[in-house]
């Protein structure tokens, strides 16, 4: 019985080297897009198009003959750069906002909580949705618009995880002690909960990919003629019937980054345990 | 004992796996019990008490009986069908658990798991079933049972749930009862009626009852004998009496030393920590705390020898092979 | 009981009200002169005179709070102005729409509760046997995947490969049956693992071990007494799933051509019809939180520490 849970500890640990490694794959293959990519992706060939896979087009060409591997790599720069960008933003607007809200209490704390209750009441999507295009398609005011939508559960995550380390004897002791309160915030509190909020980043970059790709899809983010996956599958709908291989690559794509980034973030959850990240704090 | 047994557990050893190893839980601890007789199991936390009643009852979770021999009323209960075991929990064997407030469903009525407990092992109507619960629960000293019926857990105190309890085992009237710390989580004031509740099923209902305690005042109180445990080893058994006058074995002797009294100023603990009861070696368990220590120490099983009349000790100085040492402890 | 009704419906005013100032200020966010768009529109040349003259018809040249109030007083009576496309009174052109979609996410919700809810409990019951790490591997793959890219695969099967199905459109319930699925598919890999996870934790409480002491029957104790506790945090984030399920329905709806208002509010995206996007926004928060309350008060009544009160 314990053997099976022994296997099972390493079978996950597999899985964590395995997405952690296809995510670093990825990231160098963003970063060698114009190096690795065998044709420039938005090089319109009709003669070319529809290609099935073959020596020049690995992955076969679009309905303007574009080659679709070329696009699928150059793609990666944009999903995951944008991607990067809107979770890195989430996180500084949120861990602001939710810091602040938890360690002052208080009338500011009511504020930002009501502002909270009252975004918290638009589905996300469709917020997000709504900002797009109140600001007009593209991949600018998608970003924008899921920065918006997003820090919301942020601030609201950290401001309890600020609550419940507030509360423990090592920060009354500092505070006992005259330390300042920003002091108190950078040097005891934060430490306690990056762990956990590096484990969130993990699991939303999942969640934001899938929305970024999702509304390029519907044709509210990226305009073309820009590689992104979702905006690929978007083209190659037409040709469904007759390529198919048009959009089970993008699709195939989207599921194996945001499944890595998913495993990479339970890992971390597993392994980086507060119990653990609160004891190192005490050493 | 001339009467034969209710229960009578014989060499029980039970062992539990995990990833570190496998955990001794309990190692050969034997007893007997007869009707209307009240067994004090006392230990420390962790010396295998509860595992040896999960082990009477069928239900441990990760663990194994992995030898021995558990007797209810003569017939083997250790090698029944799930089922069969299904039928003898409640009916024969019953249990009072140690939270009460965490003991029951929270949202489910305490008139609802009552009478489903009767209607489980009586062929009763349900009407029926819920004049026995407020006549059991009116018996238990319970204000306004019919209105308790319709009451969830978290409305009742944890003494009045304690009393539930004693209510449901009452109704269905087992041959044994086996009460796990049932003071521990309550009160003082508490304390003592629930007790007095237990002295009345033994009286009342002839009920065998294994009085599992950490708190020698609340043996003391109830029981018929005693017996200590320590790592999963029985190591002293004898009748109440003697064993508060005449403690042999050196825990009995230091547990009894670390109560706290009125003519003693300072109280005196046991030092040290239980072994773990992973890859336990030959050495007597008690070795490293022990204030009694010889090297005959180092190499001894733990066995029961008996002393006296019922007073059984498992200690190297009171060996088959060696002379019998008594003294006096301060 | 009847007091935390009362309190929760209270507390719907002010985030009403916070929800009906957000999507005022919505409009505002539009980077290019909402009356420029108007008159564009109206295929009209956005001229000086033009477009002050629509300034003034549309109120739009007062100072905001006026403007926020005067909007708010129409809203109240469910006015939400006219289409800048079809010049039709909004309200009414989305409420048309919105049927289709409430079909597609009831019909979705059912479709995932029947296939996570026994998923869940058997995984539980039954875990780390193959059918457990099975079911957990296909929820998580599930929750990973882009739902239109699961709609296209589901279509390229079931309608174009092997013609079972139909594609587009609404019309017989068949037609019913993809988008459905996609929709459900998705989030019935979240509810199954919350489910699992429910299951797990209050399988190992201690009122479990003290039924089993009783010696109830197992069938009752895990299809009781278990049960009912595994299945409340289940029915909490339900009302959460609903919120995603009515954004989700926005990509399905697309996919499928499925005539509902998610499918409404991105054609008049690209068409810049502000008034649309608007109603749409606010219709959806406002039957979110309403959902959000529904399920709030089912969950009083469920949990008896709510229903009877606790000080």
């Amino acid at each position: 019985m314990f053997i099976q849970n022994l296997r099972r500890n390493l079978f996950q640990r597999k899985l964590a080297i395995i997405s952690a490694t296809t995510i670093m794959f990825l990231i160098v293959t963003g970063i060698l897009a114009p190096v690795i990519a065998p044709h420039d992706p938005n090089l319109v060939n009709l003669e070319h198009k529809l290609r099935a896979p073959c020596k020049d087009f690995p992955l076969g060409t679009d309905h303007l003959g574009r080659c679709i591997l070329s696009r699928l790599i150059y793609g990666t720069r944009i999903s995951l750069s944008t991607a990067f960008m809107v979770m890195t933003l989430t996180i500084a607007i949120s861990l602001v906002i939710g810091t602040c809200s938890g360690y002052l209490g208080g009338m500011v704390d009511n504020l930002f909580m009501r502002i909270c209750d009252i975004l918290l009441a638009f589905p996300n999507l469709i917020l997000a949705l709504a900002i797009v295009g109140m600001l007009g398609p593209s991949l600018v005011n998608v970003m924008i618009a899921m920065v918006a939508v997003q820090w919301v559960w942020y601030a609201r995550i950290i401001r309890g995880m600020v609550l419940s380390v507030k509360e423990s004897n090592f920060v009354l002791a500092a505070r006992v002690c005259c330390t300042s309160g920003p002091l108190i915030v950078v040097r005891h509190i934060l430490p306690n909960i990056i762990s956990q909020i590096i484990v969130l980043a993990t699991l939303d970059m999942g969640w934001i990919i899938l929305n970024i790709s999702g509304l390029s899809f519907l044709g509210l983010g990226v305009q073309p003629p820009t590689p992104e996956w979702g905006a690929m599958l978007n083209d190659g709908r037409q040709f469904i019937r007759s390529n198919p291989s048009l959009m089970i690559y993008p699709g195939l794509v989207i599921l194996v980054v945001v499944l890595s980034f998913n495993l990479l973030g339970d890992a971390l959850r597993d392994a980086l345990d507060p119990k653990d990240a609160i004891r190192g704090e005490l050493k | 004992m001339s009467i034969a047994p209710v229960l009578a557990v014989e060499n029980l050893h039970t062992h539990i796996p995990t990833p570190e190893g496998i955990i001794r839980a309990v190692n050969g601890v034997s007893f007997q019990i007869g009707p209307g007789r009240v067994l004090g199991l006392v230990g420390e936390s962790g010396c295998g008490k509860s595992i040896t009643c999960l082990s009477i009852l069928g239900l441990l979770n990760a663990g194994r009986v992995v030898n021995g021999r558990i007797r209810l009323k003569g017939k083997d209960i250790l090698n029944l069908s799930p089922e069969e075991m299904r039928k003898i929990r409640g009916k024969e064997i019953g249990m009072i658990m140690q939270n009460p407030m965490s003991s029951f469903n929270p949202v489910i009525t305490i008139g609802q798991q009552f009478i489903e407990t009767i209607r489980t092992h009586r062929r009763v109507s349900a009407r029926e079933a819920r004049e026995l619960a407020i006549e059991y629960l009116h018996q238990v000293g319970l204000p306004y049972p019919k209105d308790l019926l319709g009451q969830f857990p978290f409305q009742l105190s944890g003494g009045m749930l304690q009393r539930v309890m004693i209510a449901i085992s009452i109704a269905l009237n087992p041959a044994v009862l086996i009460a796990d710390e049932p003071t521990t989580a309550l009160d003082v004031t508490v304390q003592n009626r629930i007790l007095g509740q237990l002295a009345r099923l033994k009286e009342k209902y002839n009920a065998a009852i294994i009085l599992v305690s950490h708190d020698l005042s609340v043996v003391a109180q109830l029981a018929d004998e005693v017996a200590v445990m320590y790592s999963g080893y029985l190591v002293e058994k004898a009748p109440v009496m003697e064993i508060f006058d005449n403690p042999l074995h050196p825990y009995t002797r230091a547990l009894m030393a670390s109560r706290p009294s009125l003519k003693k100023k300072r109280l005196r603990p046991i030092r040290g920590q239980p072994p773990t009861l992973l890859n336990l070696d030959d050495i007597c368990p008690f070795f490293e705390r022990c204030g009694e220590v010889s090297r005959a120490c180092l190499d001894y099983t733990v066995e029961l020898v008996e002393l006296s009349r019922n007073h059984f000790v498992g200690c190297v100085k009171y060996g088959s092979n060696q002379e019998v040492v008594l003294y006096d402890y301060a | 009981m009847k007091g935390y009704i009362v309190k929760r419906v209270l507390n719907l005013i002010p985030v009403l009200l916070g929800v009906s100032v957000i999507t005022f200020v919505l409009i505002h966010m539009v980077p290019c002169d909402p009356a420029e768009v108007y008159l564009r529109l109206s295929q009209v040349p956005p001229t000086d005179e033009a477009v002050a003259s629509i300034r003034k018809e549309l109120g739009l040249d007062r100072p905001l709070y006026v403007q926020y109030f005067d909007w708010l007083w129409k809203v109240l009576h469910l006015d939400f102005g006219k289409s800048f496309v079809t010049k039709k009174p909004v309200l009414a052109e989305i409420l048309s729409y919105l049927p289709a979609t409430i079909e597609l996410t009831v019909c979705s919700m059912v479709i995932m509760i029947l296939i996570s809810v026994p998923t869940g409990i058997l995984a539980a019951l039954y875990k780390d046997s193959l059918f457990d790490q099975f079911s957990r591997v296909l929820a998580f793959v599930g929750a990973s995947m882009p739902s239109f890219w699961l709609g296209l695969l589901l279509m390229y099967f079931f309608a174009l490969k092997f013609d079972l199905l139909p594609v587009m459109g609404k019309g017989t319930y068949l037609h019913l049956i993809l988008p459905s699925l996609t929709l459900a598919l998705g989030h019935a890999a979240t509810y199954t693992r919350l489910l699992r996870a429910s299951m797990l934790e209050n399988l190992s409480r201690e009122f479990v071990l003290y039924a089993r002491a009783r010696g109830l029957k197992e069938r009752l104790i895990i299809g009781k007494h278990v049960l009912k506790n595994a299945m409340l945090p289940v029915v909490t984030a339900f009302g959460m799933s609903l919120g995603h399920m009515l954004a989700g329905a926005v990509i399905v709806e697309n996919i499928f051509a499925w005539p509902g208002v998610g499918r409404f509010a991105v054609f008049s995206i690209f068409s810049r019809d502000y008034p649309v996007i608007q109603c749409y926004v606010c219709l959806m928060a406002v039957i979110f939180v309403l959902c959000n309350l529904l399920v709030d008060i089912s969950y009083s009544f469920l949990d008896p520490r709510i229903k009877i009160g606790r000080e």
